[in-house]
């Protein structure tokens, strides 16, 4: 086993733990993988392809990814260039597109957008996706008509946003990345991807207040 | 919208957000009027933006309270199942639910 760097952006209890692991104690894998799996988790449910949603649990994507990650340990030690989380989120990605291609086959590229932002593996989350979560669960079948309609002009709305920003967007809110993660992730400047995000939010106000019943309606 | 910036170049009304959603994820429910004395030149978009990100909160994917222990597989894991097309409500690593 090769000695372990020290990777800008984990924790000294990380490095502590990064060490321990490399070693083969097994408790210290499983508290390094811990903290990171409810955003990694987020991660999937939000990049399904939606039409695997229901059919492939997230968990189990996100299974499949920390047994490649217990396979490639070794590899990422000899060598941590990223922070733990962005290299496991990484894996989460890789291996979100290949449940992708396995489930869909060429069917993959289609409605699952495997839009590449800054050389990301993950496929971008579609507006309708957005859409969908800024919409609420909200199923009764006295408001379908409505909130269809109201998605289809969200939807319509969020395509108009600056692909860009709506990612920061959705890594902010959605993934609850830090600035600096995000900044990572997209390989931005980190004063870059905070005014992204300001603007993005800015934007978004504007577009849930044009719609009809303006923001009121989203209010949970 | 002003553009205040922090000495990182940061925009500092995201700074201070990103302090405000961390503590409110935790549980915490800082003051708004805290974070808009803060930056008082922005303190109108503060009380403007901070809430309706609040309110956003509550739209993510939901996530499993409790995962298990499968999602932490051992540094040495077994070799992963293959496929079997057999066993249609398995495939591989993965419970399919509701078929083909």
């Amino acid at each position: 086993m090769g000695t372990t760097g020290k990777p800008a952006g984990d924790s000294p209890d990380d490095r502590a733990r990064l060490k321990r692991a490399a070693h083969g104690d097994q408790t210290a894998w499983a508290a390094l993988l811990a903290p990171h799996r409810d955003r990694l988790r987020q991660m999937v449910a939000l990049r399904l392809d939606r039409r695997l949603r229901g059919r492939i649990d997230p968990s189990d994507v996100l299974q499949e990814a920390f047994l490649q990650a217990a396979q490639a340990w070794p590899k990422y030690l000899e060598r941590p260039e990223q922070p733990v989380f962005h290299w496991l989120r990484w894996l989460t990605g890789m291996t979100l597109q290949l449940v992708h291609r396995r489930h869909l086959g060429v069917k993959a590229r289609d409605a699952g957008r495997e839009v590449r932002l800054q050389d990301g593996p993950w496929p971008e989350p579609t507006s309708a996706a957005l859409a969908a979560q800024l919409l609420g669960r909200d199923t009764r079948p006295s408001v379908a008509a409505i909130r269809a309609e109201r998605q289809r002009r969200l939807q319509d709305a969020l395509n108009s946003m600056d692909r860009l920003d709506r990612e920061v967007l959705v890594l902010r809110h959605f993934e609850e990345l830090t600035n600096i993660e995000v900044a990572r992730e997209l390989h931005l400047q980190e004063s870059v991807a905070s005014k992204r995000y300001i603007r993005a939010l800015h934007r978004l106000k504007e577009i849930l207040a044009s719609l009809p019943g303006g923001i009121e309606e989203f209010r949970p | 919208m002003s553009d205040t910036t922090s000495g990182s170049g940061r925009d500092s009304v995201e700074q201070l957000l990103e302090s405000f959603l961390a503590r409110w994820r935790r549980g915490e429910r800082p003051s708004l009027e805290e974070y808009a004395a803060r930056c008082p030149e922005r303190a109108d978009e503060i009380r403007e933006l901070f809430p309706a990100v609040v309110e956003m909160e509550p739209l993510k994917p939901p996530v499993a309270v409790d995962a298990g222990p499968s999602e932490q597989p051992s540094i040495r894991p077994e070799p992963a199942a293959r496929p079997d097309p057999t066993h249609p409500e398995r495939l591989g690593d993965y419970r399919v639910r509701g078929g083909y």
